[in-house]
């Protein structure tokens, strides 16, 4: 598993090809759901779950049973579309990986990292001017939770959450731009770099309740401020000391709801709102919409894998930000149980985001992979004693 | 397991193999934001200029009338050299005798061999004569509306025996008597009939072996000696030394004017505008005339002072080091410099040889690179390579301490790569323009040196246009002269594109 890992981790490393509009803002927003959500227009926060984590609704986890490692890898493909010309291009990211330990009656503790902006791209003139266009590395946060069910019968099925979110990472934003005049020897090139650093923290609160075949959370993130520190250079260029400036993080507060309706069956939404005007000036909220549906299959594991296995729909949409983008997708999963290795979640994201400048219009209609492998066991009890 | 990596595999896999290539699409829309690739713009402006100046030295700042000596005048450059003596220096009398000696000799030794044909004249004003002017202005070049004391007439130009190094003798007025009780006087030089010579230096000689030194600046102006040049705007060649043209251009218009064209908004801050990407600019310099035969090539560079920094050291009778420190990349110097109160009121100043510190004119002797000597009072200025490209050093000599002033310049710009055109159809690598009789009009690629006058807002940008030899033609001795009819340059086309790389807010 560790090799498959880290095969992955480089390959994800490696591959960046990515559309332009990740110049938007702080780079294209990676969602911080978890795996089977990722089937169900990312709206399952609020899914009770045995193992899940989710970075903003992390009072969920305060009923977790379950010690659970959970890896994301996302490649995708990208039909770029300017109305002119269009292409296609291939990426592989990874935009999570977690861990949570429960603690039994005194609560539930998770760690993660959340790849939340990509800035990576690469474009070359579609004329041949020489110019190139390139982005690489982004926005990440590494979150710190801690959740506790409520032990007090008045409160039976509410749970408290509340996560420790720093923001770090650094994104560049390259051009290059080589000419050649036809009466001299050598060519000319000019580079240009802007390279952005971001160091901040903020918190999120979050309660949850979930009773009978309902499930509903809320989540809401307090502004925290981010240190962006600018840096640029420039062939034959002096700039000055590199700009340092305070912004508030890009946060809001959203919710979550589910219902387990049937024995087997559930139905899930989730709305939340990002304030961007602190973090860029005269950006608009984003508002991110999904719902989804969920078959969970059951048994035990000598009954077909099929009988075992969950399958996911839903549909998704985020309207707003930083350039205005909107993003619409249908998205499929089906979740296997692996055994002892616990469960693969592989989920498929159809859709497209657009973004228009001036009457000039970018579309990127992706279809995104979501592997999501998580291994899910008790700490501290013998395999006998599990069975 | 190994299904499980297989799968992950795949499905990471999967994203590459159906990728068509680099993406070539979103143009439109980068170009909307300001953040594409733009076509780039040509561009004639017209260019004028705050400053033009003749000098010799490469670095800065050069403060006016400091630097070379020279005197006399070539068709292309002139120089007023003025000398300021004070008698009552007493350190500066070689014999204490001081007698009362009324034959005196102001002697000039040329860095060259004489020139053939030419008479040097003098004339001497004493302080009284001088009236309100002071003795910083009659140094600083100023035109003088009272009468000369006295008309000095120099003998004839004669090289040594052994050096071969030129020399000339001029009698002082043989009514006056030179003793240390004696005021103030100033000697102007403006010998428009001695051809242009760089100087050594300059003493005063009694009879009775007296001697009062003016100054052993060794070749360079000091506190008492002064040049001002004239003939500015032109090249010229003179023994040894050739002469540059400092040029500073209006960086302000230029950058509006270059807004104005082609608009936008700028990428600016208040010290550095980094609005353009410079490909191109192509420099057009009209010429007015010059030497039958020539064909010189031409750079054009420049230099910014990033940062000064001043140390103190105070002067004894043992050689102490100048315990420098750069603030600005906290490199140490220490030790290269060594200064020595030799005798009351004189110093030495030397440049440790093997130091990082490389003179403009290097002279070794012993352990001593290079080494002068300074009297009290004394300011003197010295070219000098020390990484990262040419500085000036400035020494002051008050009371006992030595007050050493670096400035520490940007990299210099080299001069850009050049094509010299041929026939039209092909065309000749070379690394300057060259210009050749006749042709009355030279261009060359200067995109490095306007890059600097662009991109500097606060700092000033010193502009150096100057000659070197061809390959046929190494050296740069020898009479050469290309005159430029009052300014350097007459326009300048850019090829360029609007920078604005960044992120969308």
């Amino acid at each position: 598993m560790k090799y498959a890992v880290s095969i992955l981790t480089l390959l994800a490393g490696v591959l960046h090809a990515q559309s332009p509009s990740a110049l938007l803002g702080w780079g294209r927003e990676n969602p911080a759901v978890d795996g089977p959500s990722r089937g169900m227009g990312d709206a399952g926060a609020a899914l009770r779950s045995d193992k899940s984590w989710d970075p903003l609704l992390v009072a969920r986890s305060g009923f977790n049973t379950l010690t659970a490692l959970e890896v994301q890898v996302v490649p995708s493909l990208v039909w770029i579309d300017d109305g002119t010309t269009s292409n296609t291009i291939g990426n592989v990211e990874v935009p999570r990986l977690s861990v949570g330990i429960p603690l039994g009656a005194f609560g539930h503790l998770g760690a993660g990292y959340w790849q939340r902006f990509s800035r990576s791209f690469a474009f070359e003139d579609f004329n041949d001017t020489g110019f190139t266009l390139t982005g690489e590395g982004g926005s990440f946060e590494a979150v710190g939770s801690y959740a506790l069910a409520l032990p007090f019968d008045a409160l039976r099925g509410t749970a408290l959450g509340l996560s420790y979110h720093r923001v770090m990472g650094r994104d560049r934003v390259l051009s290059e731009h080589n000419r050649k005049s036809p009466d001299e020897f050598y060519g000319v090139s000019r580079l240009d770099t802007l390279e952005t650093r971001r160091d901040g923290e903020y918190w999120t609160a979050s309660a949850y309740y979930t009773r009978g075949p309902y499930d509903l959370g809320g989540w809401m993130s307090i502004p925290g401020e981010v240190l962006l520190t600018t840096h640029r250079g420039a062939s034959d260029q002096t700039f000055g000391a590199d700009a340092k400036r305070t912004v508030d993080a890009p946060v809001g507060w959203g919710g979550a709801g589910a219902w387990r309706f049937a024995t087997h069956q559930a139905v899930v939404a989730r709305a939340s709102l990002e304030s961007w005007d602190g973090a860029v000036s005269d950006a608009s909220d984003r508002w991110s919409l999904g719902a989804g549906w969920q078959w969970n299959g059951g048994g035990d594991r000598f009954d077909d894998l099929w009988q075992r296995s969950s399958f996911r729909a839903g549909a998704l949409g985020a309207f707003g930000g930083p350039g205005d983008p909107s993003t619409a997708a249908l998205t499929a999963g089906l979740g296997m149980p692996m055994g002892v290795l616990g469960t693969i979640d592989l989920s498929a994201q159809v859709g497209q985001t657009n973004s228009e400048s001036h009457g000039e219009e970018v579309s990127d209609t992706f279809v995104r992979l979501y592997v999501s492998l998580t291994g899910a066991n008790r700490w501290g009890q013998s395999q006998r004693k599990r069975r | 397991m190994r299904r499980t990596i297989a799968l992950l595999t795949a499905a990471t896999l999967s994203g590459c193999g159906l990728t068509d290539g680099p993406n070539r699409t979103g143009s439109a829309w980068l170009d909307s934001l300001d953040l594409g690739p733009e076509a780039l713009r040509s561009v004639t402006v017209p260019v004028s200029e705050l400053s033009l100046d003749t000098i010799f030295d490469p670095g800065a700042p050069d403060l006016p009338g400091k630097g070379v000596l020279s005197l006399g005048r070539s068709d292309a450059f002139g120089s007023r050299l003025s000398l300021w003596v004070t008698p009552s220096d007493t350190t500066r009398w070689t014999e204490s005798s001081q007698r009362r000696d009324s034959v005196w000799v102001l002697e000039l030794s040329l860095a060259t061999s004489c020139p053939s044909g030419g008479s040097l004249g003098a004339t001497l004003w004493d302080s009284t004569a001088l009236g309100t002017v002071s003795p910083f202005a009659f140094l600083a070049g100023a035109d003088l509306d009272a009468p000369a004391t006295a008309n000095l007439v120099g003998g004839a130009c004669r090289d040594d025996s052994s050096t071969g190094l030129g020399r000339v003798r001029i009698p002082l007025d043989s009514t006056m008597v030179l003793e240390p009780s004696r005021g103030s006087f100033g000697v102007r030089f403006d010998a428009p009939d001695f051809p242009a010579r760089q100087l050594a230096g300059f003493r005063l000689i009694g009879s009775h072996r007296d001697t009062l030194l003016l100054g052993i600046q060794d070749g360079r102006t000091g506190a008492g000696a002064r040049v001002v040049s004239y003939g500015k705007g032109s090249l010229a060649g003179m023994n040894q030394i050739g002469t540059r043209v400092r040029i500073r251009f209006d960086d302000a218009a230029l950058r509006r004017e270059l807004s104005r064209t082609i608009g936008g908004k700028g990428f600016s801050s208040d010290s550095f505008d980094n609005t353009w990407a410079l490909f191109s600019a192509r420099v057009g310099m009209a010429t007015s005339s010059s030497t039958p035969g020539l064909a010189r090539r031409l750079r054009l560079a420049s230099w910014v002072v990033r940062s000064t920094d001043t140390t103190i050291v105070a002067a004894s009778g043992a050689d102490r080091s100048f315990a420098t420190t750069r603030p600005e990349d906290g490199r140490s110097m220490e030790g290269e410099f060594h200064v020595r109160k030799i005798a009351p009121g004189l110093v030495r100043i030397a440049l440790t040889a093997g130091s990082d510190s490389i003179p403009l004119l290097s002279r070794t002797s012993g352990n001593y690179q290079y080494s002068f000597l300074m009297f009290q009072g004394d300011s003197l200025e010295v070219p000098m390579y020390q990484d990262p490209g040419w500085t000036k050093f400035r020494f002051h000599y008050v009371g006992d301490r030595i007050f050493f002033v670096r400035d520490i310049l940007a990299a210099p710009v080299a001069a850009d790569d050049q094509i010299e055109s041929v026939d039209g159809s092909s065309w000749t690598f070379r690394d300057e323009a060259v210009v050749r009789t006749g042709s009355g009009r030279g261009v060359f690629e200067a995109r490095s040196a306007f890059g600097r006058i662009l991109n500097e807002k606060r700092r000033k940008v010193f502009t150096d246009l100057y000659s070197s030899a061809i390959s046929s033609d190494t050296t740069v001795d020898g009479n050469f002269r290309i005159d430029l009819p009052g300014r350097s340059t007459d326009s300048v086309t850019f090829l360029l594109r609007r920078r604005s790389l960044g992120v969308v807010p």
